[in-house]
C-alpha cells in the first residue's frame, strides 16, 4: 500500500511540474479569461467593433435588379414591390451590359420553358452561393402574381395559406423547442464528460508510454510490483483529471458571473444538484474503464505512433453517442438513449446527457452503474494481468499468444 | 541529385507500400461513408409517415385530397372522432378548419407530441391544391412544385443550384481533406526524423549523403505520400459522385469550377512543402517524440483556426478577417479554400497569397536545413533559438 501511495504522489508531483500540463490545466483558462477581459474592454471602448469586423456587408438600400423574360410571363409588377426595384431588359446581352455598368446589382433570367422546368437563373457580379438562401423572394412573388393572372389576394393566400395554431396534448418536455439552451445545455454536459474522461485517460497513456520509452519502467520494476504501479497511476491521474475539470468549470462559471451575464437559467433548464453526485460516480467508473485500456496500450505498444493508432480504436465507443447526439437530446428516454446508457462503454457520456434533460428511472440508473462497475472491475483485473514485468520489458515482442497467456494464467 | 531521388523514393515506398498506410487511406472514406449512412438512417427514422386527419367546417377542403402527398390525409366529420383517432394513435395529428377560415385564415393543429414536418408540409400542400382548383393544370403544378434558383457569376464560370448542399459544403470538405492528409503524412515525417536519430541510423546515412540531399529527399518523398493519399481520396469521391449520379440521380446539380480547383491546388502545394519542412525543423530541434507532438500543436491550431470563423469567412469573404487569414501562411490553405468557394477572389490577392506561402515554404526549407545540420548528431540536448539563427561557429 505504501508503494501505491508513493507512485500516486510521484505521479501527481511529476504531472503538476510539467510545463505542458500547467499550460493545459491553468494556461487555457487563464488565456480564455484574458481574452474575455480584452474582448470586454474593446467592446466597452468601441461598441460593435467585433460585429463590424465580421458581419457581412449589407447591400445598399434601394438596389435595382433586372430581369430578362423572353417567354413574356411577367406582364405586371405587383404594387407591393417598391417602384422601380425591378427593371425589365429585352435580352440577356443588355442586362449583362447594365450589370457591368453598375446600373443594376444583379439580374434574373426566366427561361421560356419556365412553366415546365421551374428554373430561374440569378446572375450577380461576384459569386456568392449564399444568395441562394437570401435571394429569390421578390422574383418568386412576381412570378406567382403573374401566374395567377394578377390576383393579389389569391397570391397572398397561396403564399401563406393559413395562420397555424399548434396545440400539443402530451408534451414530453417542458423545454422550449426553439430555445438554443434545449440543445446546448445537455450537449455541453456531454462534451465536458467526454473531454474529462478522455483527457484523464490520455494522461495515463502518455505517462506509461514515456516511462517505457526511456526505460524508466524497467528500473521501477525492481522495487514496485506492476499492479502497485498501475493502481498508483490510475488513482493519481484520476485525481488530477478531477482537479482540472474543477478548474475549467470554475473558470467558466466565474467568467459568466463576472462578465455581467446574469447566470439565471429558466426553471425548466436548471440542472438538478443530484447531477453532481451522479457526475462523480460516472466519471470515476468511466475513467477506470478507459484509463485501464489506455494504460494497457501505453504499456504494451512500443512507441507513440502505434499507441496513437491503438487509442483511436479504444475511443470509438466513446464517440458513438456523439453521432446520435441530436436524437438523444430529442428523445432522452427513447430506446436508443436507454440502450446507449446501459452499454458500459457508452454509458458514462450518454447517462450524463440524459440526466441533464430528464429524470431517469431508478432501475436504469442502478442497472447502468452495476454493469459499468462490473466492467470496470473486469477490465482492471485483465489489465493488471497484462501488467507483468516480462511484458513491460523493452524489446519484448508482444503477440496475441503472450497476451492471452498473461490474461488467463494464474499468478 | 540521384541520391536525393533515391531518398525520396525510399521515403515514399516505406510509407505507401505498407498495410498501415492502406488502412489509413481507406479508413477516412469508410468513416465518412459510415457517417453519411448514420445521418441517412436518422433522417429516415425521424420522418413520421403516419396518416394525418382533418376536420373541415369551412368547406374549403370539400373534395378528396390529391395523390402524391407526403402523408395520407383522412377526413373526419367531427372533432370528437378526430380526437379519438388521435388518442388511439391511428393518426399522428389532426387539423381543424373553422367556419371562419375564409376571413381569419386560422387553422388549429392538435397532436400528442411536437407535430412532424411531414404533417405540416402535407397539409399545406393539400390546402394550396384546393385554393388553386380553378387554375390551369400547368400553373397548379408549377406553383405546388415551386421553382429552382441557380446562382451564377457574371462570367458564367461559377454556378450553384438550389438544393445542391454538396456544392455549398464543397469548400469546407476540400480544406478538411487536405489538412488531414498534410498532418497525417508530415507527422510521419517528423517521427521518421526522430526515430532515425534515436536509433543512430542518421549517423550511418550521413556518411554517404549530404544533409541537404537527405532533407530534400525526405520532404519530396513525404509530399509524394500526401499527394497519393489525396489522389486516392479524390478518386473515391469521384467514383462515389459518378455512381450516385448514374444510379440514383444524385448530385446532378453539382457543378465544381475547374478554376477554383486549380487555384486551391496552387495554394496547397507550397503550403504542404512549408508544413513538411517545419515538421523536419521540429523533429531535429527537439529530442523526443512526445515533445515533438506537443510542438506540432503550434501549427495544427492555426491551420484549423479558419474553421472557427467559417461562418464569417463564408458570409463576408471580402472582409478584413477573410483577407488577412487567407494571406497569413499557416491559416492560408483552409481560409483561402473557404473564401474562394464563396466569392471570386481578385487576382492580386490570389497572387499575394501564393507569393507569401511560397516565400514561407522556401524560408521553412532553409530553417529545416539549418536545424537539421545543427541537430542531427546531437543527443539529449535541444537546440536553442540563438544557435539556430545565430552565425555558425567554427567547428559547429
Amino acid at each position: 500500500m505504501n508503494k501505491v501511495w508513493l507512485v500516486l504522489r510521484q505521479e501527481i508531483v511529476s504531472t503538476f511540474t510539467r510545463r505542458s500540463f500547467q499550460l493545459v490545466a491553468f494556461g487555457l483558462p487563464l488565456l480564455s479569461g484574458l481574452g474575455f477581459v480584452i474582448f470586454t474592454l474593446i467592446d466597452r471602448a468601441a461598441p460593435g467593433a467585433f460585429a463590424r469586423l465580421t458581419a457581412p456587408p449589407r447591400p445598399p438600400a434601394g438596389q435595382v435588379e433586372g430581369f430578362v423574360d423572353p417567354g413574356g410571363l411577367i406582364r405586371t409588377i405587383p404594387n407591393d414591390l417598391p417602384a422601380g426595384s425591378l427593371r425589365e431588359y429585352p435580352d440577356e446581352a443588355s442586362a449583362r451590359q447594365a450589370l457591368s455598368t453598375g446600373e443594376i446589382s444583379a439580374y434574373y433570367l426566366i427561361p421560356e420553358e419556365y412553366l415546365e422546368t421551374g428554373d430561374v437563373v440569378f446572375v450577380q457580379k461576384d459569386f456568392n452561393p449564399f444568395a441562394i438562401l437570401e435571394q429569390g423572394a421578390a422574383i418568386r412573388h412576381v412570378l406567382q402574381f403573374n401566374l395567377l393572372g394578377g390576383d393579389a389576394e389569391l397570391t397572398r393566400l397561396v403564399a401563406e395559406p393559413y395562420d397555424l395554431n399548434v396545440t400539443v396534448l402530451h408534451p414530453t418536455s417542458e423545454r422550449d423547442e426553439e430555445s438554443p439552451l434545449t440543445f446546448f445545455l445537455p450537449y455541453g454536459v456531454m462534451m465536458v464528460y467526454y473531454v474529462l474522461i478522455l483527457m484523464s485517460a490520455g494522461f495515463m497513456l502518455s505517462s506509461l508510454n514515456k516511462e517505457r520509452e526511456n526505460r524508466v519502467l524497467e528500473i521501477l520494476m525492481v522495487t514496485v510490483t506492476p499492479r502497485q504501479l498501475l493502481a498508483g497511476k490510475i488513482a493519481g491521474l484520476g485525481l488530477i483529471g478531477l482537479l482540472v475539470n474543477l478548474v475549467w468549470v470554475g473558470t467558466a462559471y466565474a467568467l459568466l458571473r463576472v462578465g455581467g451575464a446574469t447566470f439565471q437559467l429558466p426553471p425548466a433548464y436548471q440542472l438538478p444538484p443530484s447531477l453532481l453526485a451522479w457526475g462523480v460516480i460516472y466519471f470515476l467508473l468511466g475513467y477506470a474503464v478507459y484509463a485501464s485500456l489506455m494504460g494497457a496500450a501505453g504499456a504494451l505498444l512500443p512507441n507513440l505512433r502505434e499507441t496513437s493508432q491503438a487509442t483511436a480504436f479504444i475511443v470509438i465507443p466513446m464517440v458513438v453517442p456523439l453521432f446520435f447526439v441530436s436524437l438523444l437530446i430529442e428523445q432522452p428516454n427513447g430506446a436508443l438513449a436507454v440502450l446507449l446508457s446501459l452499454i458500459p462503454f457508452t454509458a458514462p457520456v450518454t447517462m450524463m446527457l440524459r440526466l441533464a434533460i430528464v429524470s431517469v428511472p431508478a432501475w436504469q440508473l442502478a442497472l447502468s452503474i452495476g454493469m459499468l462497475a462490473s466492467t470496470a472491475a473486469l477490465i482492471l483485473r485483465a489489465v493488471a494481468g497484462l501488467f507483468r514485468a516480462q511484458l513491460l520489458l523493452t524489446g519484448q515482442k508482444i503477440t496475441v499468444r503472450t497476451i492471452s497467456r498473461s490474461l488467463f494464467s494464474r499468478d | 541529385m540521384s541520391k536525393t531521388w533515391s531518398i525520396a523514393a525510399h521515403e515514399f515506398a516505406r510509407h505507401v507500400f505498407r498495410w498501415r498506410f492502406v488502412l489509413g487511406l481507406l479508413s477516412l472514406p469508410a468513416f465518412v461513408g459510415m457517417m453519411a449512412l448514420v445521418i441517412f438512417l436518422l433522417i429516415r427514422s425521424e420522418t413520421d409517415r403516419r396518416p394525418v386527419g382533418y376536420v373541415d367546417h369551412s368547406g374549403v377542403l370539400s373534395a378528396d385530397p390529391p395523390t402524391g402527398l407526403p402523408v395520407e390525409m383522412i377526413a373526419f366529420d367531427s372533432e370528437g372522432e378526430a380526437a379519438q383517432a388521435l388518442e388511439a394513435e391511428r393518426i399522428q395529428a389532426y387539423f381543424l378548419i373553422g367556419s371562419a377560415y375564409p376571413e381569419s385564415r386560422r387553422v388549429e393543429l392538435f397532436s400528442l407530441d411536437d407535430p412532424s414536418e411531414t404533417a405540416i408540409d402535407g397539409f399545406e400542400e393539400f390546402l394550396r391544391y384546393k385554393l388553386l382548383t380553378d387554375q390551369p393544370g400547368e400553373v397548379v403544378r408549377r406553383l405546388l412544385e415551386g421553382d429552382q434558383l441557380e446562382v451564377q457569376s457574371s462570367d458564367g464560370g461559377r454556378r450553384l443550384q438550389e438544393g445542391d448542399w454538396l456544392g455549398l459544403f464543397f469548400p469546407i470538405l476540400v480544406g478538411f481533406f487536405f489538412m488531414i492528409a498534410v498532418f497525417a503524412t508530415t507527422g510521419y515525417l517528423m517521427q521518421a526524423v526522430i526515430e532515425e536519430k534515436e536509433n543512430r541510423t542518421m549517423e550511418v546515412i550521413m556518411t554517404s549523403v549530404t544533409p541537404g540531399q537527405f532533407m530534400t529527399g525526405k520532404i519530396l518523398g513525404i509530399v509524394g505520400v500526401g499527394g497519393t493519399q489525396l489522389l486516392v481520396w479524390t478518386g473515391f469521391i469521384a467514383v462515389f459522385l459518378l455512381l450516385g449520379s448514374r444510379a440514383f440521380g444524385w448530385f446532378d446539380r453539382l457543378h465544381v469550377s475547374p478554376v477554383y480547383l486549380l487555384q486551391v491546388a496552387a495554394i496547397f502545394l507550397p503550403a504542404f512543402v512549408m508544413i513538411a519542412a517545419l515538421m523536419v525543423a521540429i523533429g531535429s530541434t527537439v529530442g523526443e517524440a512526445q515533445e515533438a507532438q506537443q510542438f506540432t500543436g503550434m501549427f495544427t491550431f492555426p491551420a484549423f483556426l479558419p474553421y472557427w470563423f467559417a461562418l464569417q469567412l463564408m458570409s463576408n469573404p471580402h472582409g478584413p478577417l477573410a483577407v488577412g487569414l487567407s494571406v497569413f501562411p499557416l491559416t492560408a490553405p483552409v481560409a483561402y479554400t473557404l473564401r474562394a468557394g464563396f466569392a471570386q477572389i481578385p487576382v492580386w490577392q490570389f497572387l499575394l497569397s501564393l507569393l507569401v506561402i511560397s516565400g514561407c515554404a522556401v524560408a521553412a526549407i532553409w530553417l529545416a536545413g539549418r536545424t537539421f545540420r545543427l541537430g542531427m548528431l546531437r543527443y539529449g540536448q535541444r537546440l536553442n533559438l540563438r544557435e539556430i539563427f545565430g552565425s555558425p561557429r567554427r567547428g559547429a
